[in-house]
């Protein structure tokens, strides 16, 4: 193999690996931010509970 | 809340890590072909060095992680070993990965069982796994936490001494061209790119462990309030 081809598998592996990585965080860290919003909108509308982080007391 | 800076701070490095690919592809001197059997290849070294720097930052956080939650019963060094283990395992793999690329150009073969440097990083790389995959498949007790930090703490002993493997053993592994001692013998347009370098993925290791810390704490308000539900 040309000495530029390993190079360029070189940088694609390693930007595919961060590239996988960050999104899988931020998918992870947006999924957990939906939930909570959608946990709130349950306590407060259907339960009638507040959640104590969200308290302003 | 330092931890609200996380995407800021990860977007810095990641620009910085960009800026080092394109000067290291574009702007640092050619190696000397007569030195190098694949001279292209050595631009490989712009990445795979920062990220091995910054994987030892990155186990050096798992270390602190585990010693806090061992001996002090940490929540926060907990968050910290998990943190610290999974920014270990992404600059593990980069590094374990763009070396043996390096290796198969240069060398011909991408590992050398029989050198130290190589085969204890990638004991660190399998450790980062274990403790990753390890923790995702485990239920959160205090056992486990416990069983994980131990690893943690124990493991860290691998990073002085790939540290110090190519100064005392050099047998494949290229020694030390930064901090030797003596003087580098670095091309200093080289040195600069390798500064830049280091300098922005030590910025992304910072973030992406602020973003796991923030991602932890959304999980522990997860559980509290279905906790809350249930109950």
């Amino acid at each position: 193999m040309e000495s530029i081809t390993y190079l360029a598998i070189a940088y694609l592996g390693m930007l595919f690996a961060l590239g996988l990585w960050t999104y899988i965080v931020a998918t992870r860290h947006n999924r957990l931010k939906l939930q909570i919003e959608s946990m709130h909108e349950v306590m407060e509308n259907m339960l009638g509970m507040k959640d104590d982080s969200q308290s302003e007391e | 809340m330092l931890t609200d800076k996380a995407p800021l701070v990860l977007a810095a490095g990641y620009t910085g890590m960009a800026a080092t690919l394109g000067l290291g592809l574009l702007w640092a001197p050619q190696v000397s072909i007569d030195a190098f059997e694949s001279p292209s290849a050595q631009r490989i070294f712009y990445w795979h060095v920062p990220a091995a720097w910054a994987a030892f930052l990155a186990f050096g956080f798992l270390f602190i992680g585990s010693a806090m939650w061992i001996f002090r019963r940490s929540e926060f060094g907990w968050k910290l070993h998990i943190a610290g283990a999974e920014a270990g395992l992404v600059t593990g793999l980069m590094t374990v990965w763009s070396g043996c690329i390096w290796g198969a150009a240069e060398w011909g073969v991408p590992w050398d069982w029989a050198d130290p440097r190589l085969n204890t990083f990638g004991l660190l790389t399998f450790l980062a796994i274990y403790l990753v995959l390890g923790r995702q498949s485990q239920p959160d007790s205090v056992e486990t936490r416990d069983t994980f930090s131990t690893f943690g703490l124990y493991g860290f002993v691998l990073v002085p001494v790939t540290y110090v493997a190519t100064r005392l053993w050099t047998i494949r592994h290229p020694g030390p061209v930064v901090a030797t001692g003596e003087g580098s013998s670095l091309d200093s347009d080289m040195g600069t790119v390798l500064l830049i370098g280091a300098i922005s993925f030590s910025v992304a290791i910072v973030g992406q462990v602020l973003l796991s810390l923030q991602t932890s704490r959304l999980e522990q308000q997860l559980a509290l309030m279905q906790s809350k539900l249930d109950g």
